[in-house]
């Protein structure tokens, strides 16, 4: 194997390494403990029953409105994590010992990114269902093609939310500022996601919910190459 | 015709903003000038 | 003390003179489109609003072009006048986001018969609003003067890049739902007053522009000043 490319595959090798290595730190970092964990899921899972309170007892309104509230849900409870998870690195001055190659700022984000995408994985895995119960969601039909679009629309949220946290968890007001900075971007974001798991709930029978899954697709792949290229420019410390 | 009054309204508000906006560039314009004679005199006395 | 820059910052003579200038154009501007164009057949005279709403939104978005622009340019070149810059035309941008969306709703009123809909425009503007507050509210939470000028600059890049698509996904949104009646493409009789207005409001945002950028120079060339006498004053003293 030729010099350049073995570099590569090294340098790649390494960069995954030093990847995993700061998602696993991430997970079972003192602030991430289960105790951490459980609140957040039994946070999302007592939102849901408040909104079914807020909509009303009407089945009907429930169902219309059911792929909002859980979206809403999973950006509401999903937000309170991202900010610890920079916070570990704050505490320990732990950043600027990673920062020793070039390519670790990116290694770092894509570190956290992941162990930020995981943790609300985690918790859907537990809203999904409490909803499902909550608003008697046909989930079984499609369930393929929902987890799909959960997955996607979740990867653009935690995306922007892991950015958007590296400068919030610094800042005072961290935890209004990142909701404030946040929830505008992910507009499209939720726009697309609600109707693509509506349409699916509600048997998708005109195939619409396909159009909506390409907004989602584009939307997580233009930002997590802009948040990447953006924290590697801009965070040096 | 209360369409009018919209449309007086919509002029009006738009008149209002923007002399209001010009007005207060003008006036941080002169408060920053202000400040920044007052710093560069007293870097005078420094020397 | 040397200060920011070698001298102290001057405001170019030609920005009070194009800002006079600014206001005469859009007075005539004004004028045209109030008295020159005769009531639109669906919408009457509430077509007239559109002259000050269609202008307003549209130089909104040159605003936060030349954010984006400004943005990219302060993290290429790491001159301090690119981020005064970027920031002066996101304010001057969220100032007419901000009116463009009451001049919206004033015109939805008569129109719908609410001050709000769902319809494509108003959300657009909505959002875009909220994202560059969001850009105000950073510059104005964050202290260190590196830092605020960076993450500007990545969350204006950002905000930015996320205008086409939240374009497109409102909008697909409501023609989903609701075909919706959009005001009328401009005819050929209020073409004449749709251009004035714009380019008066263009005017307007380079004089806006212009003058907050230079009471920003002169407000950072202040604080630099005040933190060198701050650090040699220390130093004296240690």
């Amino acid at each position: 194997m030729n010099e350049p490319a073995a570099g590569a595959l090294l340098g790649f090798r390494g960069e995954s390494r030093r990847v995993l290595a700061i998602v696993w730190k991430d997970l079972t970092a003192e602030r991430r403990t289960k105790a951490n964990f459980n609140a957040v899921a039994f946070l999302a899972a007592l939102i849901l029953l408040l909104f079914g309170f807020a909509i009303g007892p009407d089945q009907a309104a429930i169902e219309a409105a059911a792929a909002g509230l859980v979206w809403l849900t999973v950006l509401f409870s999903g937000v309170l994590s991202f900010n610890r998870s920079w916070e570990q690195e704050l505490e320990d001055g732990a950043l600027e010992a990673l920062l020793l190659y070039p390519g670790d700022r990116r290694s770092i984000f894509l570190g956290k990114l992941i162990a930020n995408l995981l943790f609300v994985f985690a918790v859907e895995a537990v809203l999904v269902p409490v909803a499902t119960v909550l608003y008697d969601l046909p989930v079984l039909e499609h369930a393929f093609a929902l987890a799909g679009v959960i997955a996607l629309g979740t990867l653009g949220f935690v995306t922007l939310g892991t950015f958007y946290a590296a400068l919030a968890s610094r800042m005072r007001a961290r935890e209004v500022l990142l909701p404030l900075l946040l929830f505008p971007m992910l507009i499209p974001l939720l726009v697309g996601a609600v109707e693509s798991t509506g349409q699916l709930l509600q048997g998708d029978a005109m195939g619409n919910a396909g159009a909506w899954i390409r907004l989602l697709i584009v939307f997580d792949v233009i930002f997590l190459v802009a948040s990447i290229f953006a924290f590697e420019h801009v965070i040096e410390e | 015709m209360s369409e009018w009054s919209f449309v007086i309204a919509a002029y009006g508000l738009t008149w209002f903003v923007l002399s209001t906006y010009a007005v207060y560039l003008m006036r941080r314009r002169t408060l920053a000038e202000r400040t920044l004679t007052r710093e560069t005199r007293e870097d005078g006395w420094q020397g | 003390m040397a200060g920011l820059t070698e001298g102290r910052p001057r405001l170019p003579r030609w920005v009070i003179p194009f800002g006079l200038f600014a206001l005469g154009f859009f007075i005539l501007a004004q004028a045209i489109g109030l008295l020159n164009s005769p009531p639109e057949i669906g919408m009457g005279n509430l077509q007239k609003i559109m002259y000050v709403h269609v202008p307003a939104a549209w130089n909104a978005m040159i605003a936060f072009a030349l954010v984006l622009f400004w943005s990219l340019l302060y993290l290429w070149k790491r001159q301090e006048k690119h981020d005064l810059l970027a920031a002066s035309a996101a304010e001057v941008g969220t100032v007419l986001t901000g009116l463009a969306l009451a001049l919206g709703m004033i015109w939805a009123k008569p129109t719908w018969g609410v001050w709000w809909t769902w319809d494509p425009r108003l959300t657009f503007t909505a959002t875009m609003f909220m994202i560059y507050v969001g850009y105000l509210a950073l510059r104005a939470f964050t202290e260190d003067d590196e830092r605020r000028r960076r993450w500007s600059a990545a969350v204006g890049i950002l905000g930015a890049i996320n205008v086409p698509i939240v374009y497109m996904s409102v909008r697909w949104w409501r023609t989903l739902h609701q075909p919706q009646s959009t005001p009328s493409t401009v005819d050929a009789d209020y073409v004449l007053g749709l251009r004035m207005n714009a380019f008066a409001f263009l005017f307007l945002l380079i004089f806006f522009v212009a003058v907050r950028y230079h009471a920003a120079r002169v407000e950072r060339e202040a604080e630099v000043r005040l933190e060198e006498r701050a650090l040699a004053d220390g130093a004296v003293h240690v």
